[in-house]
């Protein structure tokens, strides 16, 4: 099947620094590619250069099966972008916006003016159309930068951490409308922070960091790589020494930490320490109130391959 | 595309307020003060001024000079006769246009009038001109020096240039013209050389307030056109980056952004121009030739925005600190704020008047107003065009990038 975006060997120096290190990578059409990262791992600098926006120092990259070029008209004409920061008109309203960027792809009067309505009903602003972007509140103003990047009904969706600083009912409606998109047909390229994001709307997923591809996979594949095992809580009181020596002894388990309220087994990977707890447990009749389990997330991973030290854009 | 891009242009420039006030109303307003400020200047009847007056000595001078100089008398004087007990010349004709009054007279004759302040000074005519004048220092008299050594200066300068066609016409190398006398007469018809400030004429010095300020309003665009690049380069703002993602090219887009500011800046102009009149301010008849000047004025302030625009990447704050210093300076050294400092740069930095295009458009408007000749309004008209030309290539440098280095 051929990629949508298909990137090789890809190459963007900012001086010194390697912001995007040799890297590789496929989109599939209709799939929602997500694109992990800490600050400053090159997400946006691998979208600004796939999209011909920034100069590269090597590689290729093409869109739709062609080279991706500055000029390349037609095919920027099946992509939309939707930037991290709202690129609107302060003087325009909401229904001006959208009908100028909109406007900028589809020349015909009629279509375009079906394509805002669709557009507008679409990120729910039917009540807000006369407004102008001060007017609105941080969610909406992202549902209408949103519109302004897929009026145009584009191919191609590239969405740059579109819910930063939404509030929870507007990050909803735009994960709705995600989805939506992509079952229309369109294929999209989200980057975020947000690990549950990413696990709700990706058909696929690659974790970058320092320029490069790290890992590429499936939620359920990339959490399956994990190093660490699944969490066990148990809240019990009065534990002895003999009774905690002996659990850490237990083969699933990798190690152990109590309160004298609650205990905490880290178990190793790929096993499943549940059942042993809960035999030890009944066996050995020690009363306890609450058990809890949980598998390893999509953070675990991500903190165990991209580090836990703190990061700041570059 | 192109119109679509054009309307919305318009729609959001006349929706912005703030913007609306410096595009329509500040230049308005500005005008409104000057004339407030300098009407009682203009309606005032001092730059009239009285005719010099000169004895003439013509002996030893050949026929020819003799000719010629009586040529440029007969156009800047009429003959006059010293006054009664030993009172000043007195114009035999009535002097309304005159510049000189004047009488032929021995050498020692004007030596005496001279001596007797009958005169201001005596010229000796000859192959070269002198002038002895007794109170050339006095502030007070200075004026008729100032008039005086300007027309003799033009006289010297149109007869050196035909002396030296004349030397070609005789090798045969081009046709000989009218006598160097004719010459002289219609050289000195079409312009005496004579600028206000040799006149010292309070209108010109008040007049020049006007010039500037028109000046100073056909630069002032750049104020608008320095933003509106950050529109069309992708790494100066995220709504450029996003309509550059657009399939349409950058060029056409850059020009769909600065349309609706060149009509809007290109009416405001005209209109300035006519309010300015409906105040009483004669700027003089040549109406087209103003406003054609106005309008070249008004696409170098736009490029020349987008020339600062498109090579200096700095911040919003940085640009409208030099969208707005650069007129007002430019205007300054014009003389919009003083017209002493347009003198002291003619002076001191001539060069500074030719590198400014406010001083350009206000020299231009000067020489309209001033000269019969149109020779120094071409003259400026050229330097303006080669300055407009000048921004658009710099414009055209900056805004060449299809992609950028960084965001």
């Amino acid at each position: 099947m051929q990629a949508e975006v298909r990137v090789r060997n890809l190459v963007k120096r900012y001086k010194d620094l390697v912001a995007v290190d040799h890297l590789d990578l496929e989109i599939q059409k209709g799939e929602i590619y997500g694109l992990l990262g800490p600050n400053g791992s090159g997400k946006t600098t691998l979208i600004n250069c796939i999209l011909s926006l920034l100069r590269y120092e090597k590689g290729e990259v093409e869109i739709f099966g062609e080279p991706m070029k500055p000029t390349a008209y037609h095919l920027k004409q099946d992509i939309g972008v939707v930037s991290q920061e709202p690129a609107v008109y302060n003087e325009l309203s909401v229904y001006e916006n959208i009908d100028y960027f909109c406007g900028l792809y589809v020349s015909d009067k009629t279509t375009r003016r079906r394509l805002v309505e669709e557009v507008i009903e679409f990120v729910q602003l039917g009540e807000f159309r006369k407004f102008r972007p001060k007017k609105l509140s941080g969610g909406l103003l992202r549902r209408l930068n949103l519109a302004c990047g897929i009026a145009h009904k584009p191919r191609l969706i590239f969405l740059d951490e579109p819910t930063v600083a939404v509030d929870p009912q507007s990050r909803n409606r735009i994960l709705e409308g995600i989805l939506q998109l992509r079952d229309e047909g369109s294929t999209i390229v989200y980057t975020t922070h947000y690990m549950e994001e990413v696990e709700f709307l990706c058909d696929r997923i690659s974790i970058m960091d320092r320029g490069k591809v790290l890992i590429t996979g499936t939620s359920d594949e990339i959490k399956a790589i994990s190093r660490s095992g699944e969490t066990v809580r148990v809240e019990t009181f009065g534990l002895d020494e003999t009774h905690l020596k002996t659990i850490e002894t237990l083969p699933p388990v990798e190690s152990l930490e109590y309160d004298q309220t609650e205990l905490v087994l880290k178990m190793k990977a790929k096993t499943n320490g549940l059942l042993d707890i809960l035999n030890y447990f009944e066996h050995h009749d020690i009363p306890m109130t609450r058990i809890s389990s949980k598998q390893p997330t999509l953070n675990d991973v991500f903190l165990e391959i991209t580090g836990k030290e703190l990061r700041d854009d570059v | 595309m192109f119109k679509h891009i054009t309307k919305y242009k318009t729609l959001a420039l006349v929706k912005d307020q703030s913007s609306l006030f410096w595009t329509l109303f500040f230049p308005i307003v500005l005008t409104t003060v000057f004339y407030l400020a300098m009407s009682g200047l203009l309606s005032s009847d001092t730059y009239q001024f009285d005719p010099v007056t000169v004895a003439v000595v013509t002996e030893g001078a050949k026929q020819e000079d003799l000719e010629a100089f009586d040529s440029f008398l007969g156009y800047v004087g009429v003959p006059g006769t010293p006054g009664k007990d030993d009172g000043p010349l007195q114009a035999d004709t009535d002097p309304q246009d005159a510049y000189i009054i004047y009488s032929k007279v021995e050498p020692e004759e004007a030596k005496v009038l001279l001596d007797k302040n009958q005169v201001y000074a005596y010229v000796e005519v000859g192959e070269v001109l002198s002038m002895t004048a007794k109170n050339a220092l006095n502030s007070s008299t200075s004026l008729n020096g100032n008039i005086l050594r300007a027309l003799l200066e033009r006289y010297a300068q149109i007869k050196n240039t035909m002396g030296s066609i004349e030397k070609l016409a005789t090798t045969g190398a081009i046709q000989p013209g009218p006598e160097l006398g004719e010459k002289i007469r219609k050289a000195f018809e079409s312009d005496t050389g004579l600028q206000e400030e040799d006149c010292g004429t309070k209108k010109g010095d008040v007049l020049i307030y006007f010039f500037a300020l028109l000046g100073y309003l056909t630069i002032f665009p750049m104020s608008s056109t320095i933003h509106s690049v950050a529109e069309v380069e992708a790494n100066q703002s995220p709504r450029a980056a996003r309509s550059w993602l657009a399939p349409y090219p950058k060029w056409k887009r850059f020009f769909a952004e600065i349309l609706p500011i060149v009509v809007m800046y290109s009416l405001l102009i005209v209109i300035i121009y006519y309010y300015l009149g409906a105040l009483g301010v004669d700027l003089g008849p040549r109406t087209g030739y103003i406003l054609v000047l106005l309008l070249l004025g008004i696409l170098t302030g736009i490029f020349m925005g987008t020339a600062v625009g498109s090579l200096f990447k700095g911040t919003t704050g940085i640009k409208s600190a030099l969208s707005i210093g650069l007129p007002l300076a430019m205007g300054f050294f014009s003389g919009m704020m003083a017209s002493v400092i347009r003198k002291l740069i003619k002076d001191s930095a001539p060069f500074m008047q030719k590198i400014n295009p406010v001083s350009l458009v206000t020299e231009g408007l000067y020489s309209l107003y001033s000269y019969t000749s149109l020779d120094r309004y071409f003259e400026i008209i050229i330097r303006l065009g080669v300055f407009l030309v000048i921004c658009i290539v710099l414009t055209i440098i900056g805004l060449r990038r299809s992609n950028y280095e960084s965001i």
